[in-house]
């Protein structure tokens, strides 16, 4: 009969329990520069080439100015009051204005000049080089192709797609521009190169291709013009569209003026 | 344009998407199965005939219910 025999080392239990202590605890390169009141989850690695304004938030296991693959000697700038939320990424090389809000496990990768306020849901991704307004909201699995440009107030929900290969896999680069006030719905997908028009309505499913004209509706596999954004109705509670006329309290009070100017813009330019 | 007009404009947007063509205006657009992204193309298709762009009041918008509510809203937006 084969006896087991186990042994418990005490000794080393202690070490391990201690080594494990130190792994969590952040990792911060002296170079990093960081504002006051920022905190620090477990096993957070802080390089170098990072600026972190004040009152900022890093979760537990993110990595904050990740070295480029790209030769780059800007830093990550990273503006006050942002809420990074566990296990995100963000590269070095990108200039983020104040109150960024990550979910859990987002990517932001080198290049990245994005406005106040970007809130992006649980595993979304900006790829570099993009351009990103101000107040924009991602849901989760967002995928923003490289070099990208996203107006102000734009709605991304979940799984939509902007790709930039017109020709996968190749070295080409055909990035989607998105206008101002644009909602792009669950599960679209947006072709590389496509224009959006500022204040357009992209129905979920729908492919978008080209350029697609200000303050319209597009839905389908064609990313067929349905009709005018203004006619954009919930049948049942009877709600209308453009959003900003019943949503913009959603936002901080202090951009409401702005928000309406903006659709009060965009309806101008759609007449 | 004539209410009858509006009534095959609807129509021909449902035939497109497979849908049951429209019996009965006092069925609401619900029951009907007539979408928001169907009253808008209805919109474009109507515009796109008369050759302007219609102008509206959004509180009579906002009371249409049944299938009659969306040809009363379009026949007079249309003579307006």
């Amino acid at each position: 009969m084969l006896e087991v025999h186990l042994t418990f080392d005490v000794s080393k239990c202690i070490f391990c329990c201690r080594t494990w202590g130190l792994l969590l605890n952040p990792l911060i390169d002296k170079a990093a520069q960081i504002g006051k009141n920022v905190s620090f989850g477990h096993a957070v690695r802080i390089y170098g080439n990072v600026q972190i304004g004040d009152n900022c938030k890093i979760g537990d296991f993110c990595v904050i100015g990740h070295p480029s693959v790209h030769p780059s000697s800007a830093p990550l700038k990273l503006g006050a009051g942002a809420n990074i939320r566990s296990h995100s990424i963000l590269y070095e090389g990108s200039d983020i204005a104040s109150y960024l809000e990550t979910g859990h496990h987002v990517v932001i990768r080198e290049g990245a000049k994005i406005g106040e306020n970007l809130r992006i849901g649980n595993f979304s991704d900006i790829e570099g080089d993009c351009k990103i307004g101000d107040f924009v909201r991602m849901h989760g699995y967002v995928h923003v192709g490289r070099g990208a440009s996203i107006g102000d107030f734009v709605w991304l929900f979940s799984l939509v797609t902007l790709m930039n290969d017109p020709l996968p896999p190749s070295h080409l680069s055909a990035p989607v521009a998105v206008g101002d006030m644009v909602t792009v719905c669950v599960n679209a997908q947006i072709m590389p190169g496509t224009s959006i028009g500022r204040g357009a309505f992209v129905a979920s499913g729908a492919v978008a291709s080209g350029v697609i004209p200000s303050s319209v509706v597009i839905s389908g596999d064609q990313g067929e013009v349905r009709g005018p954004v203004k006619f954009l109705m919930h049948m049942e509670s009877r709600t209308r569209h453009p959003w900003y006329k019943h949503f913009a309290d959603s936002y901080p009070e202090r951009v409401r003026q702005r928000i309406e100017a903006i659709g009060k813009e965009i309806e101008a330019e759609s007449l | 344009m004539q209410r009858a007009e509006v009534l095959e404009i609807m129509n021909h947007v449902l035939d497109k998407r497979g849908r049951t063509r429209l019996s009965n205006e006092d069925q609401t657009t619900r029951e009907a199965n007539f979408r928001s992204l169907d009253f808008s193309e209805v919109a474009l298709r109507i515009e796109a005939k008369i050759g302007r762009e219609l102008v509206f009041d959004a509180a009579t918008m906002r009371r249409i219910e049944t299938i009659k509510d969306v040809l009363d809203f379009f026949e007079t937006v249309t003579k307006s």
